[in-house]
C-alpha cells in the first residue's frame, strides 16, 4: 500500500516540453515505447515540463506489451504538477477532434496532468481521459479535466473508463469541472467490464457528475469515496441495462442521487464547502461539513490500495469523501519533503510556501518546493526564523503590502530585486528601513548583506549611484541624510570624507541638490577654483562648513568707483604683493565714500565699527575729488596715514 | 498548408509499425525534441489547399482500423450508447515510402543516406527544410494506393 501513483519497475525516463526536450508530441513518444516492456524489463516513461501555458496535442497509448511490473506512465516531471486545481501544472488543451489521453494498454498510467477539450466543431462525443480497450488495471491519478466544450453537436467530457471484456480501469483523485457534459462515466458494453471511481470529484459539469453506462448485467460500476455537486442533470446517474450490480458507496451529494443504489456510507444533499470554488479550487475548506471525515478507508482496498489524495497528501485517520483529503496544514504544498519544525506561520490565504522549483532551507531543514512563489499569500503575517535560501528563480519575497519579519537572513539574490514590494514598513535583520516609493534596493545581481548596514553594490559604471531612491529617510553609514531630493552623492571625481567616510565619487559636484539643509560635519574638501565657479553649487539655502576656512579677495580696478567698498580680513602675502602692484597699499578696513559730491577717506578701529578717521579728499590744489583717480588716491592715503 | 511530419525510420511488425509510417503532424517550422530528430526523419510536407488547419492535417496520423475509419470515432452512438473502438490493426494508416522519398528528394536536390536515416542514435535530418508536395508521397494502407487531392477532402471531412 501506498500511492496511489505507481512507480514502474526500471523506469526509463525521457522528458516532454518544448525543443529544448526530448520529445515535443506525445505521439512520438508512444510510438518511440510502444515496445515489450516486459522481456525489456523497463518501464518507459514520460515525465512533462510545465514549458507552455498548454500543449495542444493528444495520444493514444496502445500496443506495447506490459504488466504490472513493466508498464507506460505519463506524469508531470517533479516540480511541475499541479497544485490540485486546474490553474497551473502540465496542461493540455487539446483543439484536434480526438480524446486527448488513450489508454488502451494494461496497467499503464496517466498520472497529476491537467486536460481540456477544446474543439470548435464536431459531433462525437470526445473525453480529456479516456480509457477503453484492453485496458486492464489502467489508471488515471490525480488527473484534472476542466472546461471540456466542443462546438457544433459534439460534447465535450471529463473520464470514461469503457474497456472490452474482463477489463477494469481505475479513476482516482480525480476531478472533473465544469465541462460541457458528464464528469466521469463508466460504460459496460462487454462482459465484466467496467471501471472503479476512488476518491473522485466532479462539480459543475452539464449533464451527470457520475454516470453509469452499458447493457451488460456483469458491467462492473463502482464508486467509491466519491463527491458530485452542483451538475446540472444529476450528481449521480443510472444509464445502463441489464441490471449491473452498481456498487455505489461512501459517496455524497449535493442533490439526493447519491444513494439511489443503497450501498453504505452514502450521503445525500450535502453541502459542501470548498477553499474557493469560484476560483476553481476544490479542496476541503476546514469547516466544511459536507465530505470531511465521512469516507471509507481504501489503503487496504483489494484491488487497488493508496492511501494519498489529488495532493499526495497522505490520508489518514477517517477519510473524507472526493479527490481531497483535507489537512491543516503548516505547509500546504505539493510533493515533497518538509520538516517546518520551529517556524511559527500565520497564512491567512492559500499556502505558506507554494514556491518556483528549487531547493530551501527552512529552520535548517531542506525543503523541495515545487510551485511559484516561497510566500504568495494575501497579506498577514509572516514568520520565518533562520532563513538560508538561495532562490533559483523569481523573487524572495513577493507579497503584498504588510509587516514581514526575515531574521537572520542571508540571501544571495540571483535575480532583480531583494524586496519588490508595494509601500509599507519592512524590519530587515534590525535595520529600519521606512519606503516611500518602489524599492529598498534596486540593484543588478550581487550578495546584500543588509546587517547593520554594510551595502556592497555591484554596479561599476562611473555614473552609477551608491543609492538610487526616492524620497525617504535612509540610514547610510550613520549618515542621517535629509534628502529633498534624487541624489545624496553626485560629484566630481576625488575622494571627500564625509562622518569619517572616505567616499570616492565619480561624477560632477560634491552638492548638487534641491533647496534644504545640509550638515556635513568634519569635511576636508580641497577646493581649487574659490573664485570662479563653485564651491557649492547649490540652490539657494543655508549652509554650514564646519572647520573650514574661507578667504574674501577684492580687487581694486576701475570698480573702485562703486560708491561703497567693503573689506574684511587680512591679505596673504601673494595678495599684498598683488596690491602693491595696482598702486593701492590698504590695511584692515577702510572705506572710500562719496558723501554728496565729495569723496571721503574713512578709517575704522580695529572693531571695524568706529570711524576713527573721517577725511575729505582733495587734490593738489586743495579742490575737493569729485572724480577719482588712482595716483591721486594712492598719494592720498599715503599723506593721510 | 505546409505541415512539419514525423515519419517512424524503424519497422516492427509485432507493434504495428511500419517503416514510413506518419506518427506526428505539427504546423511547419516546428522545433522537435532532442530525440526525436534522432529517432524519426522530420519532412515539411505541402499539403496543398485541400486541407487548411492543423487539426484536419493531424488526421493523418489516425491508426490502422480494421473498420477503415478515416478517424477516431466517437466512443458513443448518437443515443448515448457506448460503442466499442475498433480494432487497431497498424499504429498507423497513412505513411510515406523511403523509396519514393528518396527518389523526390534527388529531384528537389538533396540525396538521403538511407542508413544514416535508420541509424537512431544520432540526428541526421537531410530533408527537413526541403518542402516536398504531398501528391504521390503519401500511402493510403487500406486503399493501397497514393493520397490525391480528394482523399484529402475526405480526410478533412471525416468526424464532422
Amino acid at each position: 500500500m501506498g500511492s496511489a501513483r505507481k512507480v514502474g519497475t526500471n523506469e526509463s525516463i525521457h522528458t516532454y516540453g518544448n525543443g529544448t526536450r526530448n520529445y515535443t508530441a506525445l505521439q512520438t513518444w508512444e510510438d518511440a515505447h510502444t515496445i515489450n516492456c516486459v522481456t525489456g524489463t523497463t518501464s518507459p516513461v514520460l515525465e512533462c515540463y510545465d514549458d507552455a501555458a498548454s500543449f495542444n496535442d493528444y495520444v493514444v497509448i496502445l500496443g506495447a506489451t506490459t504488466d504490472a511490473t513493466y508498464f507506460r506512465i505519463i506524469r508531470p516531471a517533479a516540480g511541475q504538477g499541479h497544485d490540485g486545481t486546474p490553474n497551473n501544472g502540465v496542461t493540455f488543451i487539446c483543439t484536434t477532434d480526438t480524446n486527448i489521453f488513450t489508454l488502451q494498454e494494461i496497467y499503464s498510467q496517466i498520472q497529476d496532468i491537467i486536460a481540456k477539450v477544446s474543439i470548435a466543431s464536431g459531433t462525437a462525443i470526445r473525453y480529456a481521459f479516456t480509457q477503453s480497450g484492453s485496458c486492464n488495471s489502467s489508471a488515471v491519478v490525480g488527473c484534472i479535466a476542466y472546461d471540456c466544450l466542443i462546438g457544433s453537436t459534439g460534447t465535450g467530457q471529463g473520464f470514461v473508463i469503457a474497456p472490452t471484456a474482463s477489463n477494469v480501469g481505475f479513476a482516482i483523485d480525480c476531478l472533473a469541472h465544469n465541462c460541457e457534459g458528464d464528469g466521469f462515466r463508466t460504460s459496460s458494453f462487454t462482459t465484466n467490464s467496467g471501471g472503479r471511481f476512488y476518491n473522485c470529484t466532479s462539480t459543475n459539469n452539464g449533464t451527470y457528475g457520475f454516470r453509469m453506462l452499458g447493457n451488460q448485467a456483469t458491467g462492473v460500476h463502482i464508486w467509491t469515496n466519491c463527491l458530485a455537486s452542483d451538475n446540472t442533470t444529476a450528481d449521480f446517474s443510472d444509464g445502463t441495462t441489464g441490471s449491473p450490480t452498481r456498487t455505489v458507496t461512501y459517496c455524497a451529494s449535493k442533490d439526493t442521487t447519491a444513494d439511489d443504489w443503497g450501498g453504505a456510507g452514502n450521503h445525500i444533499s450535502h453541502t459542501f464547502t470548498f477553499v474557493n470554488s469560484g476560483g476553481d479550487d476544490f479542496h476541503l475548506a476546514s469547516n466544511d461539513a459536507g465530505a470531511i471525515d465521512l469516507g471509507t478507508d481504501l489503503s487496504a482496498d483489494a484491488i487497488y490500495p493508496f492511501n494519498d489524495d489529488i495532493d499526495k497528501c497522505v490520508r489518514s485517520g477517517s477519510w473524507d469523501i472526493g479527490f481531497d483529503e483535507y489537512v491543516a496544514y503548516s505547509i500546504n504544498a505539493a510533493l515533497g519533503s518538509y520538516d517546518v519544525s520551529g517556524i511559527s506561520a500565520g497564512p491567512l490565504a492559500n499556502r505558506l510556501i507554494s514556491a518556483g522549483s528549487g531547493d530551501y532551507a527552512i529552520t535548517g531543514v531542506q525543503a523541495n518546493v515545487l510551485g511559484a512563489r516561497l510566500l504568495n499569500g494575501s497579506p498577514g503575517d509572516y514568520v520565518i526564523s533562520g532563513i538560508n535560501a538561495t532562490l533559483a528563480r523569481g523573487y524572495f519575497i513577493s507579497a503584498d503590502g504588510g509587516v514581514y519579519l526575515v531574521t537572520g537572513s542571508d540571501a544571495t539574490i540571483l535575480a532583480q530585486r531583494f524586496i519588490s514590494a508595494n509601500v509599507g514598513s519592512y524590519l530587515i535583520t534590525g535595520v529600519s528601513a521606512q519606503i516611500l516609493a518602489a524599492r529598498l534596493l534596486n540593484a543588478e545581481l550581487g550578495t546584500f548583506t543588509l546587517t547593520g548596514v554594510v551595502v556592497d553594490l555591484v554596479h561599476t559604471t562611473p555614473s552609477a549611484y551608491v543609492l538610487v531612491v526616492d524620497p525617504g529617510s535612509y540610514l547610510v553609514f550613520g549618515t542621517n541624510a535629509g534628502l529633498l531630493s534624487v541624489r545624496i552623492l553626485d560629484a566630481s571625481p576625488g575622494i571627500y570624507n564625509l562622518m569619517g567616510k572616505e567616499v570616492v565619487t565619480l561624477a560632477q559636484r560634491i552638492l548638487k541638490a534641491d533647496p534644504g539643509t545640509y550638515v556635513l560635519t568634519g569635511i576636508d574638501a580641497e577646493l581649487l577654483k574659490i573664485l570662479i565657479e563653485y564651491f557649492l553649487n547649490a540652490e539657494p539655502g543655508e549652509y554650514r562648513l564646519t572647520g573650514s576656512v574661507a578667504r574674501a579677495i577684492i580687487m581694486l580696478n576701475e570698480q573702485i568707483l562703486l560708491e561703497e567698498i567693503d573689506m574684511r580680513g587680512g591679505l596673504t602675502q601673494q595678495e599684498h604683493d598683488w596690491l602693491a602692484t595696482q598702486e593701492a597699499y590698504v590695511h584692515n578696513k577702510k572705506v572710500l565714500v562719496k558723501v554728496g559730491d565729495t569723496w571721503h577717506f574713512r578709517i575704522y578701529d580695529e572693531t571695524g565699527v568706529s570711524i576713527i578717521v573721517d577725511k575729505k579728499l582733495k587734490d593738489k590744489d586743495g579742490n575737493d575729488i569729485t572724480d577719482i583717480q588712482v595716483g591721486v588716491m594712492t598719494q592720498e592715503l599715503a599723506s593721510t596715514v | 498548408m505546409k505541415v512539419s511530419i514525423a515519419i517512424g525510420v524503424d519497422s516492427v511488425s509485432e507493434f504495428g509499425k511500419d517503416e514510413g509510417r506518419i506518427v506526428a503532424v505539427k504546423p511547419a517550422g516546428w522545433k522537435w525534441g532532442t530525440e526525436e530528430v534522432k529517432q524519426f526523419l522530420i519532412l515539411e510536407i505541402d499539403l496543398g489547399t485541400s486541407i487548411t488547419t492543423i487539426e484536419d492535417a493531424q488526421k493523418l496520423t489516425v491508426p490502422h482500423f480494421e473498420t477503415g475509419e478515416l478517424w477516431w470515432p466517437s466512443s458513443e452512438d448518437k443515443d448515448g450508447n457506448p460503442i466499442e473502438p475498433p480494432k487497431v490493426l497498424a499504429k498507423r494508416r497513412y505513411s510515406i515510402p523511403f523509396a519514393d522519398l528518396i527518389a523526390r528528394a534527388q529531384v528537389l536536390g538533396k540525396t538521403i543516406d538511407l542508413a544514416k536515416v535508420k541509424d537512431m542514435t544520432v540526428e541526421y535530418q537531410p530533408v527537413e527544410k526541403v518542402t516536398i508536395p504531398f501528391a504521390n508521397m503519401i500511402l493510403d494502407k487500406v486503399k493501397g494506393a497514393k493520397l490525391i487531392a480528394t482523399d484529402l477532402v475526405k480526410i478533412k471531412a471525416a468526424g464532422k
